[in-house]
């Protein structure tokens, strides 16, 4: 049987009350996953199943050996990711522990290798780290959120311009720049154009060019 | 006594040519589609004593120099040097519109605003701090209604006062920027730059990176090399806390907007939204837009024709008694021919057509002054993308439908220059209200009870062959990537019935005073060579014209019209398309025999390969004259080529393939 993320967060749940030695009780778990007590009580058949915790009838629940590899298995992968996001892609760190709480889930060890390995590649050299981050930037946009993806009635901010400078200009002189919101009003009969709004007037653009338009919800 | 040079500035559709007009007295045209003032055109009026000389500027939204419209606007500015601007923004979106005059402020002119739509903005509850906004940017505010001239007395009084002012008012931006700037001004002063333009003008373009300005400069000063390093300097300076340095200076100019604003204006155009929410609901529907933009223009080709023809026919019997009239009560029979069969003939040919011409011209206002036309560019937009244009390239269509003088001159809006080039040449494909009398005397006399299937299908085949030719010289000659479609939806506006009437019947009077001169003077000439050499029957093939036409005629002998007078009447039509009609009205002695005559020399097949003709061949001279100012002489001849060999082989072939079953 697969061991889903959720089942994996109790394992992690489970892992840290044992290493602070607290003995877990599924009430408490519960609390600490803000689930209900059903649920857990399943959840931590589901386990005993599989073998990795022990858990005695309206008593203490513990991590078998096999279950304490798991978690630490997990955790050392969270703090892989963590360290990975914060340290090189300088992210915030709750969005480098959101990004970590999904990530420790996926059993792939040659991952987690490469994040650990480039770490103390970039530490030892660091020319490499930079042009590793420029090239980074050049190539975030790819998967970046454009104007183009954005559905009829919704409005977003513009976080940056793409495209060549002559366009940019033609843009900004419109008053669509970083920073201003824009709502999208319709799409044109065939597809291509579409219709949005901006400081209060309207604006028609194709499709391509909404594509070098990045946004933010 | 001085004159005093005033130039009107603004974005595209913000009422400058009806300020021009309640300026000047003069009617130019108004519509509400961006770019309708695509040349600068120029009037005068006297106030107190001063004769004040007016440019209106095409609409632009910055003086950088993305279309052609934005470069002659700026060049005018920055060369000519105006005494005054009047900067018209509408009072319905102030922020944006803002944005040019902030631009304007930069280049140190003596600046007049005219804050317009002051009616709309009432109507929707806002308010407008006039004296604020006066205030806080340091230059005269002016509130108007341009289409009713409200405020337009105030307006001449501030730019009087203006023009005698001596300090000129600069807008201070962040201490930052100001820092980049003067460092900037400092490495042009370094160079020695001298330009008719201010400096700081220069500095904060060069900031923006805009690179004409960048070329232009660079160009004269004596170390290149080193100048562009040191403005590289600043530029890596800035960019290390700003990520891109025309953005920066953007962001500035829009703080600095926002600030004004925050004072001066309450409410927002919620009325005016609204109505343009609901009819952007209907026009550009999902499934209703193409159906509707169809529907109108089927509509429009009814009204003009169908409804039109009414009172056409009421003209032409008019002109065939007039004709008879006068052939009974001249006593003198060489006078009595030349009224009755040059004039009456030539001229009145075409004039039984100003109906037609009048309705379609009406309509075509309505559809400008609503905002129609941009939200049909919108619709086409795809299609006319598949072809490799854009759906500004459908704007220049649509106005060639009246006539394609202006409509080559609108191609300017078109930011590409390859696709402006093809609109440009290919525009004379669209049956202009000049074609329509070539069509209606032709299909009346040989197809009366499918007139207006034959009618149609000319527009059919016009637009067919210009989409198949756009198709063909953008994927050979004019290869490349098809050009960016940002384009502004104007809000809708009711049309006052006046103003779209006026504007109709001053470009139908075009049309009339042509027919009286330039029509009148070719008629002349014809009846002329028709009468001489002496002795000879009018309009014979002895006749100095009848020995022309028989000259030309065996060129068009496999096109099924290879009698002197097609020859002819081409050969004049190339004045004029409607000359096509008046020469035959002339040759045949009166618009009432001018079925007769065509009978004799044609069939229906070879009618119908000679109107084929007339529709594909050179449209006219002034349309000759426009493209050679647009687009050069080198594309005006290829487009002459082009349209004429198109023309002769599409009708010999539509003839050659048609004989074999007629």
């Amino acid at each position: 049987m697969v061991i889903t993320p959720a089942l994996e967060n109790y394992i992690r749940v489970l892992y840290d009350l044992q290493a602070s030695e607290k003995m877990p009780r599924v009430k408490h778990i519960a609390k600490i996953l803000n689930v209900k007590v059903p649920t857990v009580v399943e959840s931590i058949k589901k386990l005993e199943n599989i073998g990795v915790l022990e858990h005695e009838k309206y008593g203490y629940i513990r991590l078998t050996p096999k279950g304490i590899a798991l978690a630490e298995k997990i955790h050392k992968n969270n703090r892989i990711v963590y360290e990975f996001a914060t340290r090189l892609l300088e992210l915030p760190s709750n969005e480098a522990q959101d990004l970590a709480c999904k990530l420790e889930h996926i059993n792939n060890p040659r991952l987690f290798a490469a994040f650990s390995v480039m770490m103390s590649f970039f530490k030892e050299d660091q020319e490499l780290k930079e042009r590793f981050l420029s090239h980074l930037k050049n190539n975030e946009e790819v998967f970046a959120l454009t104007l183009a993806s954005i559905e009829p009635g919704k409005t977003v901010k513009i976080k940056k311009l793409k495209g060549s400078r002559t366009f940019q200009r033609r843009l900004m002189s419109m008053g669509v720049m970083p920073g201003v919101e824009v709502h999208i009003e319709r799409i044109a009969p065939l597809g291509d154009p579409i219709e949005v709004k901006v400081k209060g007037y309207r604006l028609s653009l194709r499709r391509e060019e909404a594509k070098d338009i990045l946004v933010e919800e | 006594m001085r004159e005093i040079k005033v130039a009107l500035a603004g974005n595209p559709n913000v009422g400058k040519t009806a300020i021009f007009n309640c300026l000047t007295g003069m009617k130019q045209h108004v519509g509400n589609w961006p770019g309708v003032t695509v040349e600068k055109k120029e009037g005068s009026y006297v106030y107190n004593g001063f004769t004040f000389s007016v440019t209106d500027l095409p609409g632009i939204y910055s003086l950088s120099t993305v279309s052609m419209d934005e470069r002659i606007a700026r060049r005018f500015l920055a060369e000519e040097k105006p005494d005054v601007v009047v900067a018209i923004i509408d009072g319905m979106n102030l922020e944006r519109n803002l944005y040019l005059v902030s631009e304007l402020l930069d280049l140190g002119v003596n600046l007049v605003l005219t804050v317009n739509f002051m009616d709309e903005v009432e109507k929707n509850n806002m308010k407008i701090d006039i004296q604020k906004l006066s205030k806080s940017l340091d230059v005269p505010v002016v509130g108007t209604v341009a289409i009713k001239g409200h405020g337009v007395q105030k307006l001449k009084d501030e730019v009087l006062n203006i023009a005698q002012a001596k300090t000129i008012p600069m807008i201070k931006y962040s201490d930052e920027l100001e820092r980049y700037i003067q460092r900037v001004e400092g490495i042009l002063k370094l160079f020695n730059v001298k330009s008719n333009t201010n400096s700081r003008f220069l500095a904060l373009k060069l900031i923006e990176e805009d690179p004409e300005i960048f070329e232009q400069i660079k160009s004269k000063v004596s170390d290149a090399k080193r100048f562009s390093q040191l403005l590289n300097e600043v530029l890596s300076d800035i960019e290390q806390k700003h990520e891109d340095s025309s953005i920066f200076v953007g962001d500035e100019k829009f703080k600095f907007i926002k600030k004004i604003l925050r004072n001066t204006v309450e409410g927002s155009g919620k009325k005016s939204e609204t109505f343009t929410n609901t009819m952007d609901k209907i026009f550009t529907h999902r499934i209703w837009g193409l159906p509707i933009l169809f529907g109108i223009m089927y509509a429009v080709f009814q009204l003009t024709f169908a409804f039109g023809g009414i009172f056409a026919d009421w003209l032409d019997s008019g002109m065939g008694l007039l004709s008879d009239w006068i052939q009974n009560t001249v006593p003198n029979a060489t006078l009595a021919s030349f009224l009755a069969d040059g004039v009456i003939g030539g001229v009145g040919s075409v004039l039984v057509f100003v109906p037609n011409i009048f309705i379609l011209f009406l309509l075509i206002a309505i559809l400008e002054n609503i905002g129609y036309m941009a939200r049909a560019a919108f619709v086409m937009d795809k299609v006319m993308n598949s072809i490799g244009l854009s759906g500004k390239s459908f704007i220049p269509m649509i106005l060639g439908f009246g006539c394609n003088v202006p409509a080559i001159m609108s191609t300017r809006t078109i930011e590409k220059e390859d696709d402006r080039i093809i609109t440009a040449i290919l525009n004379p494909l669209i049956p202009c209200s000049a074609r329509i009398p070539i069509f209606l005397a032709f299909a009346g006399t040989f197809f009366p009870s499918h007139q207006g299937l034959i009618v149609f299908s000319m527009y059919i085949i016009a637009i067919t062959l210009m989409v198949v030719l756009a198709k063909v010289l953008k994927s050979t000659i004019f290869k490349g990537e098809p050009a960016p479609f940002v384009m502004e939806l104007p809000p809708y506006r009711v049309p006052g019935f006046l103003q779209v009437n006026t504007e109709a019947w001053k470009r139908t009077s075009l049309f009339v005073k042509k027919a009286g001169t330039f029509i009148f003077a070719a008629v002349i000439i014809i009846w002329l060579l028709a009468s001489l050499p002496a002795g000879v029957d009018y309009a014979s093939k002895d006749s100095y014209i009848g020995l022309m036409g028989r000259a030309i005629a065996p060129i068009f002998e496999f096109n099924g019209f290879g009698n002197w007078q097609s020859s002819v009447a081409l050969m004049f039509g190339f004045l004029a398309k409607e000359v096509v009609v008046g020469t035959l009205g002339a040759l045949a002695g009166g618009a009432e025999n001018l079925g007769n005559l065509l009978s004799t020399l044609f069939t229906p097949l070879s009618a119908y390969s000679f109107m084929l003709f007339s529709l594909l061949y050179v449209p006219c001279v002034a349309s000759l004259g426009v493209l050679v100012r647009e687009v050069g002489m080198k594309w005006t001849i290829f487009s002459v080529i082009l349209l004429v060999s198109l023309a002769y082989f599409v009708s010999m072939a539509f003839y050659l393939v048609g004989s074999i079953f007629v």
